[in-house]
């Protein structure tokens, strides 16, 4: 599917996600390479090697627009810098769809959304954690970043559905950390050592899984504190196999890279498609990970022949 | 005519591909000499080693024939060689610095960008995760084969010997731990596949280095080496589904599944410090502290940063760290000018995976001590370059501070060639210790490698040097448009005194001739007067000075036409106007005929003029000498030629071209001015037969380009 290798007649799309190589993204390759397809159309695949380099993720932006790309599928690493590339490509006519986290702009025109429905992420993971928690236990909620502006409803959700059941229930959200943060992991142990009656911890994204799931496995706290995470990942699906992480939260990634290309073929066509698509995640637990459904989710062949 | 027309019609048609051929040829043997392919017999262990690598990602360094990477960064690549390359064998030593992520091999490799797998081509290298050797498929995403477990898995600081052959589309690779000489083997098939590329190094959420890199041409017999030990052959076919994952991906024990984690190594205890708290330290004490932060500079200082600040680590011997490794740093802290600093007891690795994205400030804002330690991006002019004790230190101006960007690599095979005045971005480690500023410069940057430069514009056109060459290149103009001042002046010249003899050849041709026939007819008229002849014998000879004289008038008008505007219609009426002049000359007494061959058509108008005045000078010269009774005028319209014959019955002479008159000497002119070929031939008692025979000029461009595809005559005529 490389660039170069593409034939000038076809359209090519590019799609950017917020990083390669880990699966939740990996999946919208596959959607939206099977939908191309069936339109004998090209994917540009490319992105940042980390989810917070929005700097290089601009860069490719900008890269495939001087291409002049016939679409643009974007996941956003940043809700605000990245409007004005987007801006730039809607100025060059380019249709795009904006996938999993919204922009800070509203849709309209050639600018479409299919996100995830951060929302109801926010309340499945409220009434996955419910099952686990007694009157004074304490949740966490990591990974809440302004960057993403999913993760604030998927929060806000989350504790609000909490406190509808669990009104005194004391909900502990360290703001402000990032996904690589040095000091994070530092952090989140002393978070675990001051909060002997944390039950569940909510981690939004899958670097802050992985974190908390050392410092619980470093604390041999992984049998009392539950981890409820977001975003599939190879790593993080073994993790739940084993049973060291209670579910996951896996946005319909493959879906979203699908819908993507159609609503910009019906652009193409000048026809008015969907301006914004919410799609509601998939729990994926140790007990229906081998379904048919779940493994659809996490389908990552993104070489359709 | 028409074998030799189509003959011509295809060498004209030939000819414009074949002067580009001939200009190409040169044009891309100098590219070839300027650019060379890179031969397939390559080694980057040797001294004279081919350094033409190109980086996407990472942290490179090249050193005695070692490659290095000193980044955890995902997918990072070095590559060389030819897109060219097809069939051949790579080997090289490989050694991962982490037990996690993995490290090998690029083959075919083509359209390679920054990017995880922002690549098409085959990759082969040896993964921690599952202890084996791996082989796949990237082309902007990756699909690999089954992996073959490694006998002893992965393991870091351990040299491995890595052999891929690619053949075909079959691809077989080899590796073996070089301390155990276990090994294993795989073998690889993709139809259709990538059958050439280039070589290059690529690690993936590890460091390593890379040694004996060689690629050499292979054929059936080295892939059949491998291919006959592997167990099966393998397609790119893993993962399609997360199941996929979890069914082949097969950890050795339980004990190295938990290493899998990069956050897996319990860090010391203790109470972490942030590191910009360690400022806060009484001057001159030291204490007790644990830090922990991201790796932003390995070499020629090692310093750590977090989201407080930056901190300077002097640790007892070389940690082996990479850039982007989360390490937890204990030792004795003291607070410095602007930074910290830690002679540190004990480093450990508590993460890694990422670079620490720069933080783009100003250099006014580097200069204030603030960015001290941290990993900034500033931009400036490029004033100067200096290399010593192998660091490459930069002059770089921004319009409000001058600084130094330092090259502390052991980039020996890769100094970075920089145009002055270039406008560049530098990306390193803000320090203001004097031991790089040599307090010239308020700050320094530390760079980690070349990648660390990004060049946004060259130098501004306008250097000294390009002024020069642009007064030169002005004065050669300007003398250029001078000589063609001068030529056109010439030519001017040359232009009016042709003109002028070709209006002496037109007075003597016509007025001139008339003129004397007048002198004579009023010679003779006084000759009859004084014999006092009859009156009927003066007045004839009265008539005829009469018709002289309005011959005359008549040929002084067709000459002032002739400089001005052309008379009308003679493009058309060639042949009827010498007929009507030659029966005018010959009175009733000569038989006059005037006939045309060919298919006519109109002449070009200077054409048309030519041959009107050499017909005439014919026709002329026929009455006066020939004593002739009849004379044949002949128009012949030929496929690109028209010729105009003059033939006469009369007395005929002695034809000898270096004795020729004015009269033939003016012909001869005209016929040469239009491209032609005048032709006299005469004997005595056989009559005169003047030819004069030139190429048809059609009388429009449009008509002139279709004659010059058709016939390859030039469109304009030469002279």
């Amino acid at each position: 599917m490389g660039f170069c290798s593409c034939r000038r007649t076809q359209p090519v799309l590019a799609v950017i996600p917020e990083m390669t190589a880990h699966e939740v993204w990996e999946s919208a390759h596959a959607g939206a390479a099977k939908a191309a397809y069936a339109r004998t159309w090209r994917i540009y695949w490319n992105g940042p090697t980390r989810e917070d380099d929005y700097v290089r993720q601009i860069q490719i932006v900008q890269q495939e627009i001087e291409r002049g790309v016939a679409g643009l599928i974007l996941s956003p690493d940043h809700a605000v810098a990245l409007i004005s590339p987007v801006h730039a490509a809607l100025a060059q006519g380019i249709p795009t769809v904006i996938i999993g986290s919204p922009l800070g702009i509203e849709p309209g025109g050639k600018l479409s959304y299919v996100l995830n429905d951060d929302a109801a992420a926010g309340r499945m993971a409220a009434e996955r954690a419910k099952r686990y928690l007694h009157r004074g236990d304490t949740v966490a909620v990591i990974g809440t970043n302004p960057d993403f502006l999913g993760s604030i409803d998927r929060a806000v959700s989350f504790e609000a559905a909490l406190r509808r059941e669990y009104p005194e229930i004391e909900i502990y959200e360290p703001r402000g950390g990032s996904f690589l943060s040095a000091e994070s992991d530092g952090r989140a142990e002393l978070a675990i050592r001051l909060h002997p009656r944390l039950r569940v911890v909510f981690t939004q994204n899958i670097e802050q899984t992985e974190l908390i799931h050392a410092v619980l496995e470093r604390t041999h706290k992984a049998n009392r504190i539950k981890l409820i995470a977001c975003d599939q990942d190879l790593g993080l699906m073994r993790m739940l196999r084993r049973g060291e992480i209670d579910a996951v939260l896996a946005e319909r990634t493959y879906e979203m890279g699908a819908r993507a290309v159609e609503i910009i073929a019906r652009l193409r066509e000048g026809a008015v498609p969907e301006t914004k698509v919410l799609l509601p995640p998939a729990l994926i637990t140790r007990e229906n990970i081998d379904s048919p459904a779940m493994q659809q989710v996490l389908d990552m062949n993104w070489r359709v022949q | 005519m028409k074998s030799g027309a189509g003959f011509r019609l295809a060498a004209s048609i030939a000819v414009v591909p074949l002067a580009a051929l001939l200009a190409g040829i040169p044009a891309f043997l100098l590219y070839r000499n300027l650019n060379p392919e890179p031969t397939l017999n390559f080694s980057a262990s040797g001294s004279g080693a081919s350094s033409n690598w190109n980086a996407y990602g990472g942290n490179w360094e090249i050193s005695n024939g070692e490659v290095r990477n000193d980044s955890d960064e995902w997918g990072a690549k070095l590559m060389t060689g030819s897109y060219r390359w097809k069939d051949y064998s790579m080997t090289a030593t490989i050694k991962p610095t982490r037990p996690m992520g993995d490290m090998g091999v690029v083959v075919r490799a083509n359209s390679e960008e920054e990017g995880i797998d922002a690549y098409s081509g085959y990759y082969v290298g040896l993964r921690f995760l599952d202890g084996a050797l791996t082989i796949g498929r990237a082309d902007f995403g990756w699909m690999e084969a089954r992996p073959v477990a490694m006998p002893g898995g992965v393991q870091p600081d351990v040299w491995y010997r890595l052999k891929v052959v690619a053949f075909g589309c079959s691809i077989a690779a080899s590796a073996e731990n070089l301390a155990t000489h276990q090994m294993a083997w795989i073998a690889f098939e993709e139809q259709p596949c990538v059958n050439s590329g280039r070589v290059g190094l690529r690690s993936l959420f590890t460091g390593g280095s890379w040694r004996n890199i060689r690629v050499a041409p292979a054929g059936e017999a080295e892939y059949r080496e491998i291919r006959d030990r592997a167990t099966a052959l393998e397609a790119p076919e893993f993962p399609r589904r997360e199941a996929d994952f979890n069914n082949t991906i097969q950890f050795h024990t339980a004990e190295d599944a938990t290493l899998i984690s990069r956050f897996a190594r319990p860090p010391s205890t203790g109470q972490v410090s942030r590191i910009g708290n360690l400022q806060e330290i009484p001057r001159d004490e030291e204490k007790h502290a644990v830090v922990v932060g991201r790796v932003i500079l390995t070499w020629p200082q090692l310093y750590l940063q977090d989201s407080s600040g930056g901190i300077l680590v002097r640790a007892g011997q070389d940690p082996r760290l990479d850039v982007g490794d989360v390490v937890q740093a204990d030792g004795l802290a003291r607070a410095g000018l602007y930074k910290p600093s830690m002679k540190a007891d004990h480093i450990a690795v508590v993460g890694s995976g990422a670079l620490m994205p720069a933080l783009a400030i100003t250099s006014t804002q580097a200069a204030s001590g603030a960015y001290d330690a941290r990993f900034v991006e500033v931009e400036g002019v490029l004033l100067g370059s200096a290399d010593s004790n192998g660091l490459q230190t930069l002059e770089i101006f921004d319009g409000a501070q001058t600084f130094s960007a330092i090259l502390a690599s052991r980039l020996k095979d890769r100094p970075l060639r920089l145009e002055m005045r270039s406008h560049l971005r530098l990306r390193g480690v803000c320090v203001l210790d004097r031991s790089f500023t040599k307090g010239q410069t308020p700050f320094a940057l530390l760079l980690r490698s070349g990648d660390d430069v990004l060049v946004l514009s060259g130098p501004p056109w306008w250097t000294p040097w390009h002024l020069v060459l642009l007064i030169v290149f002005a004065l050669a103009v300007v003398l250029m448009v001078q000589v063609a001042y001068f030529r056109l002046q010439q030519w001017k010249a040359r232009v009016l005194t042709e003109e002028r003899d070709r209006l002496a050849h037109d007075i003597h041709d016509t007025m001139a001739q008339s003129f004397a026939g007048v002198g004579y007819q009023i010679e003779g008229i006084s000759t009859s007067i004084k014999r006092r002849l009859d009156d009927s014998i003066v007045q004839d000879q009265l008539r005829v000075a009469y018709q002289l004289v309005s011959r005359c008038h008549r040929e002084a008008s067709e000459t002032i036409s002739m400089l001005g505007a052309p008379a009308p219609g003679i493009q058309h009426d060639l042949l009827n106007r010498l007929r009507e002049t030659a029966c005018h000359l010959t009175g009733d007494g000569i038989q006059v005929t005037a006939s045309s061959a060919g298919a006519p058509f109109p002449l070009n108008l200077r054409l048309a003029c030519a041959l009107q005045q050499i017909g005439k000078e014919a026709i002329a010269n026929a009455v006066n000498h020939a004593k002739m009774s009849a004379l044949s005028i002949t128009l012949d319209y030929q496929d690109r030629s028209v010729e105009l014959r003059i033939e006469d019955n009369g007395v005929g002479f002695h034809f000898m071209p270096r004795s020729v008159g004015f009269g033939i000497l003016g012909m001869q002119k005209r016929a040469r001015d239009v491209g032609g070929i005048l032709s006299i031939s005469s004997e005595p008692g056989q009559g005169t037969r003047v030819s004069v025979l030139v190429r048809s000029i059609p009388a429009d461009l449009r008509s002139r380009l279709r004659a010059w595809i058709r016939t390859g005559l030039p469109i304009f005529r030469i002279r």
